[in-house]
């Protein structure tokens, strides 16, 4: 095809699981994200099938095109309704799952389009003694079959050839079938039946093995007893790997970015005599802080995703979701939501990203809305930090007690929204796909790693570094006299406003000024409400923190000191997350639930943390 | 019988469903119809079972199972 003029546009669709976006990236050389879990590839990815010149884009995984989920709705668009339709489909059939994979291509071939029935996995089916005859196939189908294995990336010449050809020959007639005016139903029966032919003239299930080693592995797995020990070891792997692993890495990055980073660039400002003003402030406090606190991420969400695409790809998610499923159902969440919010624990970022396997939009609304509940790592740091300070030898217990106060939430506001917004979810009977289990590949893992990453940086980075680079100007901006980028925080625009809120948490015992303003800063991340005490006390001359942080919480509380820390703590532990956290939410949630979710969050801390002063000031 | 007090390991053919028709219409897609040869391979905590149906499988919760009607088959 020469230049100019418009390429064959070939679109690849198929079932879940089918092996879709692998053979899609196969063909383009491009990666795009993959994994062995129901509508993965939600976002449309397209490319050039360099080796044929045509354009080739890929559909999300669909077992028809009966609009019965937003992305069977969506292939059925592309196919039927868009401008620019394709000239050919490739439907994928999974050999293992047959009878399933057909519907699709049989409602296919009712349209006026070419269509080539692409088999995969047909070494899972012969692993069970299941044998698939291509051209058996074929023939009741009437379309071409050509078998592939998009994992290994055999059977692609083949099917380049079958493509070549039909693009050569014209559009087939489509396949009698009920009109429009038939009833849904009928015309569902009629093409099962063509299904049931099909299947019957080319699959040869005599043989089939009684249990092959997905199940007995699944013996295992999703046994009453093994599967949620096995569970529990996969997730303390996932959550080790996200807190012990990372963080080294994560304290390299912040190191040098806070270190030499820092210094070189504090150095050459003062070589060309911009040292100590406010652009210095603004670059380092601001700018390359955002840019550094965006760096300690990629690690762990690098680890993250790679491990995400690795219980995708395996097949364990599947199982995962089979234990966990009765227990998510009492707050209306499927049994996949339990991993976010395992990952919660360490990192609600990745965790919010993680929701993006749950396929329904409200069960990912909700899952999302509950992550920032679960007590992450950099708030572990403020509760250590408080607790030895107030609790001496009993801050361990008081520690894991924020931990428990932290589930504690998730499930009274999972069943509170639950019970509220999604009355209806959560009823739906289990019903699970489980796809055999199989060996992940390096390449898939990097390649749907680099994908979620690079897109969550592009998404998410530009967001953090604005909001640090904002705080640090609102922090600059002076409330009375004194010079920009010359002051104190608490004589600062931002102390102003954390005076006028104070007033507020008086009813929960730690309505000081210089807490409130903590809890601010801590929406930039939570680590940083200690430094912002330590910025804050430092100008007091008395040098000693905890004796200062002890006066201001029982001058705050009226003498019920540690009612108020405890109320402190727990408010600590729900209201808003960090600012990587919220713009994580927008990005899978959007913007409108993100901003309800703030407001949750704020409720929910302040209500909690009242309760828990107001009934402990009458006990201490 | 239901298909929750079948045995563990037979072949089984699903005789008929009582189910909504959004819940019917999933099994359907999944190969799960009147006729369909079935076996039950593992049993879940909560009273579910994993069926296997032409060579693939599927988890099924205990009210899923109990709505489903079989008879041994030949």
């Amino acid at each position: 095809m020469g230049e100019g003029a418009v390429r064959p546009l070939v679109a690849v669709t198929g079932s879940p699981n089918s092996g879709k976006s692998t053979l899609f990236n196969a063909l383009t050389g491009e990666a795009s994200a993959t994994g062995n879990w129901p509508g993965t590839s939600v976002d449309l990815a397209h490319g050039v099938w360099r080796e044929l010149d045509v354009d080739l884009v890929d559909l999300p995984g669909a077992y028809s095109l009966d609009p019965m989920t937003p992305d069977e709705r969506f292939s059925r668009e592309v196919l039927v309704e868009a401008e620019r339709r394709p000239d050919l489909v490739l439907v994928l059939a999974d050999a293992a799952q047959l009878t399933r994979s057909l519907y699709l291509p049989v409602q296919i071939r009712e349209l006026p389009v070419r269509c080539i029935l692409v088999l995969t996995k047909r070494d899972v089916a012969a692993s069970r003694n299941v044998t698939v005859d291509p051209d058996a196939l074929g023939a009741a189908l009437g379309c071409p079959v050509v078998v592939v294995d998009p994992r290994r990336r055999t059977g692609l010449q083949g099917l380049a050839d079958a493509v070549r050809a039909a693009l050569a020959a014209g559009v087939p007639v489509p396949r009698a079938h009920l009109g429009p005016d038939a009833d849904e139903l009928d015309r569902e029966d009629e093409r099962f039946a063509v299904v049931d032919a099909a299947v019957r003239a080319g699959m040869d299930l005599s043989h089939e093995h009684a249990a092959d080693l997905s199940d007995r592995i699944d013996r295992v797995a999703t046994h009453p007893v093994g599967g949620p020990l096995v569970f529990l070891a996969v997730m303390w792997l996932v959550f080790q790997a996200t807190t012990t692993i990372a963080a080294p890495l994560q304290e390299a990055l912040d190191g040098l970015v806070s270190g030499p980073v820092t210094d070189g660039v504090r150095g050459a400002l003062a070589s060309v005599g911009w040292g100590g003003g406010w652009v210095e402030g603004l670059l380092v406090d601001g700018i390359i802080a955002g840019v550094g606190m965006l760096l300690t991420f990629v690690p762990l969400m690098a680890i993250m995703f790679t491990l995400l695409a690795l219980l995708e790809d395996s097949g364990y998610m599947a199982r995962a979701a089979i234990v966990t499923d009765r227990l998510m159902r009492t707050i209306g969440l499927p049994g996949k939501a339990f991993l976010p919010l395992v990952v919660g624990f360490g990192c609600n970022v990745p965790a919010i990203s993680a929701t993006r396997m749950l396929t329904d939009f409200r069960q990912r609304v909700l899952t999302a809305l509950l992550v920032p509940f679960t007590s992450c790592s950099g708030r572990l740091t403020v509760y250590v930090m408080v607790a030895t300070t107030f609790f001496g030898s009993r801050a361990g217990t008081v520690v894991f007690a924020m931990y428990v106060v932290s589930i504690v939430f998730v499930v009274v506001v999972g069943l509170l929204l639950r019970n509220t917004l999604w009355r209806s979810m959560g009823n739906e009977p289990m019903v699970l796909d489980l796809p055999s289990y199989q060996r992940p590949t390096l390449r898939l893992l990097l390649g749907s790693m680099w994908v979620r990453l690079s897109d969550f940086l592009k998404t998410v980075g530009g967001i953090i570094v604005v909001a640090v680079s904002v705080v640090w100007v609102l922090q600059s901006i002076p409330a009375g006299p004194g010079a920009f980028a010359a002051i104190d925080v608490a004589d600062s625009v931002y102390g102003a406003a954390a005076r006028v809120v104070a007033p507020l948490f008086v009813p929960a015992g730690f309505g000081a000024w210089q807490v409130v303003a903590a809890l601010a800063v801590g929406f930039v991340a939570k680590e940083t409400v200690i430094t912002s005490w330590a910025q804050t006390y430092a100008g007091s001359g008395e040098g000693d923190l905890a004796r200062n942080l002890t006066e201001t919480f029982a001058q705050a509380s009226g003498g019920h000191t540690l009612p108020a820390v405890l109320a402190f703590l727990v408010f600590l532990v729900a209201y808003t997350p960090c600012v990587a956290t919220i713009a994580a939410q927008r990005r899978e949630i959007g913007l409108r639930w993100t901003v309800l979710g703030m407001l949750l969050n704020l409720t929910v801390a302040w209500l909690a943390a009242v309760a828990f002063f107001q009934v402990g000031r009458l006990l201490w | 019988m239901t298909l929750n007090q079948a045995p563990l390991n037979e072949p089984l053919e699903l005789v008929d469903t009582d189910l909504e028709p959004v819940a019917a219409r999933r099994l359907l897609r999944l190969g799960l119809r009147p006729g369909a040869r079935i076996r039950l391979v593992q049993r879940l905590s909560g009273g579910g079972r994993v069926v296997s149906v032409e060579g693939a499988r599927v988890a099924l919760g205990h009210a899923v199972l109990s709505r489903l009607r079989v008879r041994p088959a030949k």
